[in-house]
């Protein structure tokens, strides 16, 4: 599953959307984007609905005419070419399979449209069920399948014309929990044999962890950041993505003054010492101290709980306790109303020690380098 | 202490029985709309097959004697062909207009498209003898002889609505991604009509086509008016019969026009099923 990890050092992307814009009435659905997607990578548009993917997935697929900008294929600029020249596969949330066809016809219908024999239709679509495991299933029509398998059938349909692109727009929305981890699996295992050059659309941003090579969070017809998810996840540009993306703690903070690469902040009743070099957005004592705001954010995994006596940072109680597989979350009461989440690992060799609602506890920041901080407030 | 009304046996008896009224007065009504229904055309059926010079209900004996009559008149048969025709005629030409009407009234985005889609259904609201009229003397201003042409083209007037509406009742429920799937695997639209738009639609065009064909075939007001003074259609013919010599052999007719009507019913019925089956 090595895909294409950050290809973005290759110098020849397969796709390129140079500064599009897409204006319905006077309303900016795309505004301005700029995207490189190098070839074999597996790139995802994230964000809330409305944020413009859909929009954009549709001017490259060539059902929407972009109202400024261009989009590249291969070098090409296609604006002009209409979608059923452009090479380009979509798998649809719902699937989109032709009721009236059977599975083998709606794997063949393009190649059908491409006027191959009846015998290389045939023998492709045999090949691709092979590919997406459902051998033998050719005869049967689409009503007849489970969701998971109507999925399989639409990723083979667009197989089998090898499409120079792949386009899939939330294509596990309509699946249950497990079905959609399998098949998340399964997709980015398949694309990634084959080598396929992939967009993806969500506003899952769990599933956009999980698959992408780069995330393209996107939020009013913008792209805020472009990045690899860890990234995203460790280095958020803004608050938007900062709250959008996993969990996070994001706390009022005051900035008291800083210090070279470190800054020591005020936050719900604690001082604590955070590094801001790293960061995008280091914020000076002078520029905020006009209104004093700023926003801490530190993720509930970074934060660690113990006896109130051993731990240098908040002094709280806890508000919630809940045992989540794997790990535990609680919520400390802190100082100033905030309240913390925090998250922390039960695995049973470190033989942590879990608490209980009621209790008194200390919260510590495991490593400050990893908080950030942020302009403004969260308003 | 609150009152809990299933600890009362008689009160429980009581919602029962009302619960059961309710079904025998839904079944009972139902029962009777549908002999009122078809009571009428029953009569008729029966009385064809009588073996008395006039028409007797219930028959006395049973003869097919006035179906051999009608068989025998040559009128009736030219009659019967024409009507064939002309319906065959005018419901090809209402599908195919139908069928494209239908796209810009569901799937465009344009002011008026309600007014437009009121207007179209206009001859379904209309009264036929109303339009029969206006037609005459649109065709007369035109300065075109009344034949068989014209008595087409009007009857493609009031039976396209029927097209119109099953059509797009079709096309609203399909989905548009099937049409943008099928471009993206290279179809260009006029094979994403044929192939993919043109069978979802199937169901919907055979329901109107067939309504359309059996408008067309027992339609008298607008012939009437049309067909010219020695072009007779089929209901005209019934309709002079009945004016002169009313005799069993208005039956045999009538009959034949209620088995013609079944038969569409039947076989639109059948394709339409058919379909469904591979749909769902």
């Amino acid at each position: 599953m090595t895909g294409g990890a950050s290809m973005s050092a290759q110098p020849v992307p397969d796709l390129q959307l140079l500064r599009l814009t897409k204006r319905y009435g006077g309303v900016l659905a795309v505004d301005d984007v700029s995207l490189d997607v190098a070839p074999g990578e597996f790139v995802t548009l994230l964000g809330p609905s409305g944020c413009g993917k859909t929009t954009l997935l549709k001017s490259i697929a060539g059902f929407l005419q972009p109202s400024e900008g261009q989009v590249v294929l291969h070098q090409t600029v296609i604006n002009d070419v209409l979608p059923h020249l452009r090479q380009i596969g979509i798998v649809f949330q719902n699937y989109a399979l032709f009721p009236h066809m059977t599975v083998a016809q709606n794997i063949g219908f393009g190649l059908r449209m491409r006027g191959r024999a009846r015998s290389e239709i045939d023998r492709v679509a045999a090949e691709m069920l092979e590919l997406v495991k459902l051998p033998g299933l050719g005869g049967r029509y689409p009503h007849q399948l489970s969701g998971g398998q109507q999925q399989r059938v639409a990723l083979a349909r667009v197989l089998a014309v090898k499409p120079v692109l792949l386009l899939l727009d939330e294509p596990f929305g309509a699946l249950d929990k497990k079905l959609r981890i399998e098949m998340q699996i399964e997709v980015k295992q398949l694309v990634g044999e084959l080598r396929m050059t992939t967009i993806f659309v969500t506003h899952d941003q769990e599933e956009a962890m999980l698959m992408s090579d780069r995330i393209a969070v996107m939020r009013s017809g913008r792209i805020v950041q472009f990045d690899t998810p860890q990234a995203i996840y460790d280095r958020p540009h803004d608050l938007f993505v900062a709250d959008f993306i996993g969990a996070s703690n994001l706390l009022e903070a005051r900035v008291l003054d800083t210090v070279g690469a470190a800054a020591r902040v005020a936050a719900g009743g604690a001082e604590l010492q955070v590094a801001v070099a790293a960061g995008p957005l280091p914020v000076s004592a002078g520029e905020t101290s006009d209104d004093g705001q700023a926003v801490l954010m530190i993720r509930p995994e970074n934060l660690a709980l113990g006896a109130t006596a051993e731990m240098d940072g908040w002094k709280g109680r806890v508000t919630f306790a809940l045992h989540a597989g794997p790990t535990m979350e609680y919520e400390v009461a802190v100082g100033g109303g905030a309240r913390l989440r925090v998250s922390r690992p039960r695995a049973g060799g470190g033989g942590e020690r879990t608490f209980a609602i009621g209790d008194d506890v200390g919260v510590s920041v495991v490593d400050p380098s990893s908080c950030r901080l942020f302009r403004g407030s969260r308003g | 202490m609150p009152e809990r009304s299933f600890e009362d046996h008689g009160a429980r008896v009581r919602a029962r029985l009302g619960d059961a009224g309710f079904w025998i007065a839904i079944w009972g009504i139902s029962a009777i709309a549908l002999v009122y229904l078809l009571l009428p055309t029953l009569i008729i059926v029966g009385a064809s097959v009588t073996s008395t010079d006039f028409i007797a209900f219930p028959p006395e004996g049973l003869s097919l004697r006035w179906f051999t009559k009608l068989w025998s008149l040559e009128s009736v048969r030219l009659a019967a062909a024409r009507s064939l025709g002309v319906a065959l005629a005018a419901t090809a030409i209402a599908v195919v207009l139908g069928v494209a009407a239908a796209f810009p009234l569901v799937r465009g985005r344009f002011a008026g498209r309600e007014v437009l889609n009121t207007l179209l259904m206009s001859p379904l609201v209309l009264p036929s003898l109303v339009y029969g009229l206006a037609a005459l003397i649109f065709v007369s201003a035109l300065g075109l002889q009344l034949s068989i042409g014209v008595l087409v083209l009007s009857h493609v007037a009031i039976i396209v609505p029927y097209v119109i509406r099953t059509t797009a009742a079709s096309l609203a429920l399909l989905d548009p991604q099937l049409e943008d799937a099928a471009r993206s695997l290279g179809a260009n639209v006029w094979r994403t009509f044929l192939h993919v738009v043109l069978p979802n639609l199937l169901p919907g065009i055979v329901t109107g086509a067939a309504f359309a064909f059996i408008s067309s075939f027992d339609n008298l007001t607008v012939s009437l008016f049309l067909a010219g003074p020695r072009v007779e259609t089929l209901p005209i013919r019934l309709f002079s019969m009945i004016e002169f010599d009313l005799d069993p052999s208005v039956a045999a007719i009538s009959t034949v026009l209620v088995l013609i009507t079944l038969a569409v019913v039947i076989v639109a019925h059948r394709a339409v099923g058919l379909t469904r089956i591979v749909r769902l």
